[in-house]
């Protein structure tokens, strides 16, 4: 009575020849750059003539693309949020913006006002956007979630808002520049403090009634930033190298004409541009491979094998072609950035996994989300 | 009949399952799994082309259904219509209707959005807080990099007369004479009605020295003259106004690709925002002159003075003039042969 490809499906996951039998599944996504770039178009002049109201919409519609397109072991994930929820933390987001940015124009007390209310409010709004995101996903009929307690997420993002937010405060009230050298040092931390957000991202997941486990000192993360910065120093070299010779040619000019500070100025500009695209590619990569292969839930083990040179050279192409295109290129980038991503991704768990492991929690189902009342209230997307 | 995979929504168990609509019910079968749902009950996800569809249930189970061919057997069978921004998506036409009208809206908001916005604001605000602004930002510039005048009084004197021949009756605005080493010959509007100009830009209009003659005095006259065409229209506030509007909606469009790409189309409208302000104060200035009953000429031999002097300064012509789509200024030859042609017309009749 079935149909092939119906069986076809059932085979991955219904095997059950041998319990301790482990089945490797790979990521799979079946979007394409030219379906994504009709939809992003479409949305995005939506978006405009909305004055920005439907890109709450238009955001929810990318995430069901991309979701409803990656494939796990023949099922599909998805991605159920309530644009209206997006559209209130946007609202929320551009209001904080702009608070922000002018608090100290109006005077200095309104100025610390704002700092301090960012100071308490965004570790709650991060550790919100993180529920709301996670919860809307669902693969397979059941929800994701993120258990990450509140304490937790102070803990988490205070040291890096330390960062951002002292030094505006500084300005505000006029400190001198040994303390803001002083500061500096702090920056110095910066690799520990990814660790140990990314530590709390990764070890508060749950799907179902799983929990997941997260085994990476934070400290690994200097090891790569070290590696990123070497990397970047070296593409920095080589394009000076290569620029020297090519302007070394050119007649001399005897005092600093603006034509000799302007080309020194684009050569500075297009040098720290080179570091910045060489490093960064191979910071992002090392770190995704490093956290998921380090994540893993009960029987299932998670693999990130994304190799650090073929992404450097995709994320250049994107790059280049994004700005060639005026824009025009960003969907097939994206496109050709999750599929990169998922192609190099895998789970690996016993044969009969989804038999005998996961069920619905019942506790913390998304019927439940009205429940928790004011709390969930704030459960609102800030991410862009 | 369709093939598709259930999940009910309570385990992560993927049962296969066949599907089939009779009498407005659709009956769902596999092993030792059967139900029937009113079909008003069963809703369909937004379709794409290469995802499953997805069949929801009203109690949290769902059906993923792959074959193309099943997919579109299940959405005759619900009669499922696809929304208007759905279809939309669907063809290149409307991809190619879709960037007209980005280009369109981008254009008029740049032509159109911005200076409306920026003058709505700037005319929302009072003069205190221009005047406001203006005496922070000098005490700022005199903390450092401005240095008293090298001219005498009696010098400044004449500078000022020749400040009070154009400016308007009722003291509302004033003019400073300053050493400001870092900006070489240059007179700038500072918010709230003060022009400041440099001991360079004198020495420049008065070959040398800050010993003017009467017909250098007047060109000076006619450099007040545009920099009043500033204050007159409030090009200082209206600048900042609109740069950050601009910032916002630059960051909004692109900065999720990347901070630095989003300042590039940032500057560009900045720049050209400019260079129409400069237009602007140049033709206000203009009918000043004519006004006062200055000879309109004074302000072609200014600007031909410091077109000597950034020629002078080594930048090849091919620079000169393709940087002149990336600056905050018309370049000067610009502005002296649109002010010739000026004078040309006022000669003619």
């Amino acid at each position: 009575m079935q149909s092939t490809s119906a069986k076809s499906a059932a085979n991955a996951s219904a095997e059950t020849n041998s319990l301790a039998e482990l089945q490797r599944h790979s990521f799979v996504f079946t979007g394409n750059g030219h379906e994504y770039f009709r939809i992003w178009i479409v949305n995005l002049a939506l978006s405009l003539f909305t004055l920005g109201i439907y890109t709450a919409w238009a955001k929810t519609r990318r995430l069901q693309y991309f979701y409803r397109n990656t494939q796990l072991a023949n099922a599909v994930f998805d991605f159920h949020g309530d644009p209206l929820r997006i559209f209130l933390g946007r609202l929320l987001a551009v209001s904080l913006f702009l608070l922000y940015n002018h608090a100290f124009d109006i005077s200095l007390h309104v100025g610390v006002a704002v700092v301090m209310v960012l100071f308490i409010g965004l570790p709650y709004f991060i550790r919100g956007s993180l529920r709301f995101r996670l919860r809307n996903c669902s693969y397979r009929g059941l929800r994701l979630d993120f258990t990450g307690s509140i304490l937790g997420a102070y803990f988490a993002y205070w040291p890096m808002l330390l960062l951002f937010l002292l030094p505006t405060i500084w300005l505000g009230v006029g400190l001198g520049e040994v303390w803001m050298a002083w500061f500096g040092l702090l920056y110095l931390l910066w690799p520990w403090m990814h660790g140990w957000m990314r530590a709390y991202q990764h070890r508060h997941l749950r799907y179902g009634h799983l929990h997941s486990e997260y085994q990476l000192s934070a400290w690994r993360f200097y090891k790569l930033y070290f590696s990123g910065i070497a990397w970047g120093l070296f593409a920095l070299f080589a394009v000076a190298i290569s620029l020297a010779l090519l302007l070394g040619t050119q007649p001399k000019v005897d005092q600093y004409s603006q034509t000799q500070l302007l080309l020194g100025l684009i050569t500075a500009l297009i040098l720290i541009y080179v570091v910045y695209l060489f490093s960064t590619p191979f910071v992002t990569a090392k770190i995704f491979n490093l956290c998921w292969n380090h994540t893993r839930f009960p029987e299932v083990t998670i693999r990130s094998e994304m190799p650090l040179g073929g992404y450097l050279l995709l994320v250049i192409k994107n790059t280049l072609l994004t700005i060639l295109t005026i824009g025009l290129y960003r969907p097939y980038a994206l496109v050709a950035l999750w599929r990169y991503r998922l192609q190099h991704m895998s789970m690996e768990m016993p044969a009969d996994f989804w038999h005998s492991q996961v069920a619905h929690s019942r506790q913390h189902g998304h019927e439940q989300n009205s429940g928790e009342g004011v709390a969930d209230l704030l459960n609102i997307d800030l991410s862009w | 009949m369709i093939a598709a995979l259930y999940f009910d929504g309570k385990t992560a168990l993927a049962h296969p399952v066949t599907l089939v609509a009779a009498h407005g019910h659709l009956s769902m079968s596999g092993d030792f799994l059967l139900r029937q749902d009113a079909l008003h009950t069963l809703r369909v996800s937004e379709t794409f082309a290469y995802a499953p569809t997805i069949l929801q249930y009203a109690d949290g189970a769902h059906c993923e259904i792959r074959a193309s061919q099943d997919k579109a057997a299940l959405l005759a069978m619900l009669s499922y219509r696809p929304s208007l921004v759905q279809k939309a998506q669907q063809y290149w036409q409307s991809a190619l209707f879709a960037v007209l009208a980005i280009l369109f809206f981008l254009l008029s908001f740049r032509y159109w959005g911005l200076p409306w916005i920026s003058a709505q604001v700037t005319d929302s605000l009072p003069i205190e807080v221009e005047q406001r602004l203006g005496k922070s930002i000098l005490q700022e510039m005199e903390k450092g990099w401005i240095k008293p005048t090298a001219a005498t009084p009696e010098q400044v004197q004449r500078i000022e007369q020749a400040f009070a021949v154009v400016a308007p009756s009722g003291g509302t605005t004033r003019v400073l004479l300053r050493n400001v080493p870092a900006q070489g010959a240059n007179a700038f509007a500072v918010p709230g009605g003060t022009i400041l100009i440099t001991d360079d830009m004198v020495k420049l209009i008065c070959a040398g020295s800050f010993h003017c003659s009467d017909a250098q005095l007047q060109q000076l006259s006619a450099i007040f003259a545009h920099e009043l065409g500033h204050i007159a229209h409030r090009h200082s506030l209206k600048s900042m106004v609109s740069d950050s509007v601009n910032g916002m909606v630059s960051l909004g469009l692109f900065g999720d690709f990347s901070a630095l790409a989003a300042g590039a189309p940032m500057l560009l409208v900045k720049m050209s925002f400019s260079r129409e302000i400069e237009t602007q104060a140049d033709d206000y200035g203009w009918e000043l002159l004519a006004k006062k009953g200055i000879d309109q000429e004074n302000m072609l031999l200014a600007y031909e003075k410091m077109l000597t002097q950034s020629k002078a300064k080594n930048l090849p012509a091919w620079l000169r003039s393709s940087s002149n789509y990336l600056s905050t200024h018309p370049s000067d030859e610009e502005r002296i042969a649109h002010f010739k042609e000026r004078l040309n017309e006022i000669g003619k009749k």
